[in-house]
């Protein structure tokens, strides 16, 4: 039957080709074309920074040195490898991470163990291996029990095939399903990934997570953007974005942390072509974040970014999506997925809410050229 | 033997030579003609900005084609066109063109699910071997044949019922 069906096919598709009539082939047009666009981003790993984020950044690198002064000198005292760090920055406007741990390992009273935002822990499956995040674009990464491991950085991932899924994207119900074994994504980089049917197909904004028995311990409801129009209105005029008649895309309200207050994240966009997210003028994409801090509403900014039309700016623009929200690694806490895509890529980036309020990545993967 | 920095052939006669191939291959696993053409175009223009990278791969129409299937991924799902909402039946094999050649298989291809319509595309229009079917959408060549017998059996199947 199988050489009948394939004869078929074949002929099927000779004789499609010739009904498909197609103009002459002209280079020129394309290399024309090609003259015009924006170099390519060097890898979807470095994403583009989010403009006015240039001083927070120069802020985390002073800060991840520091820190790395700080680990050496005090391995250098102890020898046993710790990670270490302080925890006493409450400025919310910092992204230095508090430390935070699942219940079930918790830590001694005296530990100062803390934070990390990319992960340090060595390669390969290991016995203290929690859970691990999975999306269609690739393997997030997994925590280990005391730090997220970026699966970028440290392969191959602890997952062997066979492991129990559960599926979730904002606006749907969760499911599961039983994973294969990671392979190799299909994208100019070799990265991991593990290819659930659930992603098949053209659906994106999924995660994965396995080893969490609830990934939603509190419901995440989305509400009808209209009640949050002045708030995305103000949210944008707190990073420099002009837009009197700004309307979210989507709101999100869930309690992140369990605190008995909800948080909401709150997605706005403005974007003239979203087929080639080329920019024009007035474009926009935002992610914020608002929380109750000591009694009163604060917005924060996730992910902004605006487009740049004097011809010094990067020439493409950045659409950052809400994807999921789900307890990422078992500790009560839930974490925020955002999607971002760019020109000729995307990245999918987990967040984990640190103790100063802030929304911090801890691990991501992506696809580009 | 003397390594060049050259491309072995020159983007323009590439261009000739593949396009066609591709944007029916294409346009043919997306199931749409319009959106096939814009891709290619996409990845085309992709290619010739890195061509030195390019031209020097095994099958630089397998990066092109793999490109171009990111493309239309991508851009479907920018702009909410989701497959799950376009109508799951029969449909043309090229939506814009004037005619199917086999309208029952044709309707049964548009059923697979986007990899394992792939799969039967390059392997069956475009002749392209297993290991070459691999290369170009970055998979193990086991997987290549195990989408195609999963789509030859779903073939099957929707043949048997359309029958």
């Amino acid at each position: 039957m199988n050489a009948i069906l394939e004869d078929r096919l074949r002929a099927h598709f000779r004789e499609q080709a010739a009904l498909d009539v197609l103009e002459d082939p002209d280079p020129r047009a394309v290399i024309d074309r090609a003259q015009a666009v924006p170099a390519p981003l060097p890898s979807p790993r470095r994403r583009p920074p989010a403009r006015g984020t240039a001083r927070g950044l120069v802020l985390i690198a002073g800060l991840a040195a520091a820190c790395l002064l700080a680990v050496v000198a005090i391995v250098a005292t102890r020898g046993d490898g710790d990670k270490v760090g302080t925890n006493d920055d409450p400025d919310p406007t910092t992204t230095d991470q508090p430390e935070r741990r699942p219940a079930t390992t918790a830590p001694d009273a005296t530990s100062t163990t803390v934070p990390e935002t990319t992960a340090t822990t060595p390669a390969g499956p290991a016995a203290s291996v929690r859970s691990v995040v999975v999306a269609p674009l690739g393997v997030l990464g997994w925590w280990d029990g005391r730090h997220w491991v970026a699966a970028w950085d440290h392969q191959p991932v602890p997952l062997l095939g066979g492991e129990q899924y559960q599926l979730t994207r904002i606006g749907t119900s969760r499911v599961t399903v039983t994973g294969p074994a990671p392979t190799t994504a299909e994208c100019v980089d070799e990265r991991p990934i593990v290819r659930l049917d659930a992603f098949a197909g053209d659906v994106d904004t999924v995660v994965g997570v396995t080893g969490v028995a609830d990934i939603q311990p509190r419901p995440v409801t989305v509400l009808d953007p209209a009640g949050y129009q002045d708030d995305a209105v103000a949210a944008l005029a707190s990073v420099g974005i002009d837009d009197p008649a700004a309307r979210p895309k989507l709101v999100v309200r869930t309690d992140l942390d369990g605190d008995g207050s909800d948080e909401v994240l709150m997605q706005v966009e403005r974007i003239a072509d979203y087929g080639t997210l080329r920019p024009e003028a007035g474009d926009y994409s935002a992610v914020f974040l608002r929380r109750v801090v000591g009694g009163e509403v604060r917005t924060l900014p996730v992910e902004h970014f605006v487009a740049d039309m004097s011809g010094e700016g990067p020439g493409y623009i950045v659409l950052s999506s809400v994807v999921a929200v789900a307890d990422l690694n078992g500790d009560g806490r839930m974490e925020v997925v955002l999607d971002s895509d760019y020109y000729e890529g995307s990245n999918t980036v987990a967040y984990e809410l640190a103790g100063n309020g802030t929304l911090v990545e801890v691990m991501g993967t992506g696809c580009g050229v | 033997m003397e390594l060049t920095a050259e491309p072995v052939r020159s983007f323009e006669d590439f261009y000739r030579d593949e396009w066609a191939s591709i944007r029916r291959a294409v346009g043919l696993v997306v199931n749409d003609r319009e959106l096939a053409r814009v891709c290619v175009d996409e990845a085309m223009t992709r290619a010739h900005g890195r061509w030195h990278q390019v031209s020097a791969m095994d099958r630089p129409a397998g990066w092109v084609y793999r490109v171009a299937i990111n493309e239309a991924r991508s851009r479907d799902r920018r702009l909410g066109l989701e497959r799950d909402r376009r109508p799951p039946g029969p449909l043309a094999a090229v939506p814009g063109a004037d005619a199917v050649a086999d309208p029952a298989i044709a309707a049964a291809i548009a059923r697979l699910p986007l990899d394992q319509r792939s799969v039967v595309v390059l392997r069956f229009y475009l002749e392209w071997s297993t290991e070459e079917v691999a290369e170009a959408i970055g998979v193990a060549p086991g997987t290549v044949k195990s989408r195609l017998h999963r789509a030859l059996r779903r073939l099957e199947s929707s043949l048997r019922e359309s029958a």
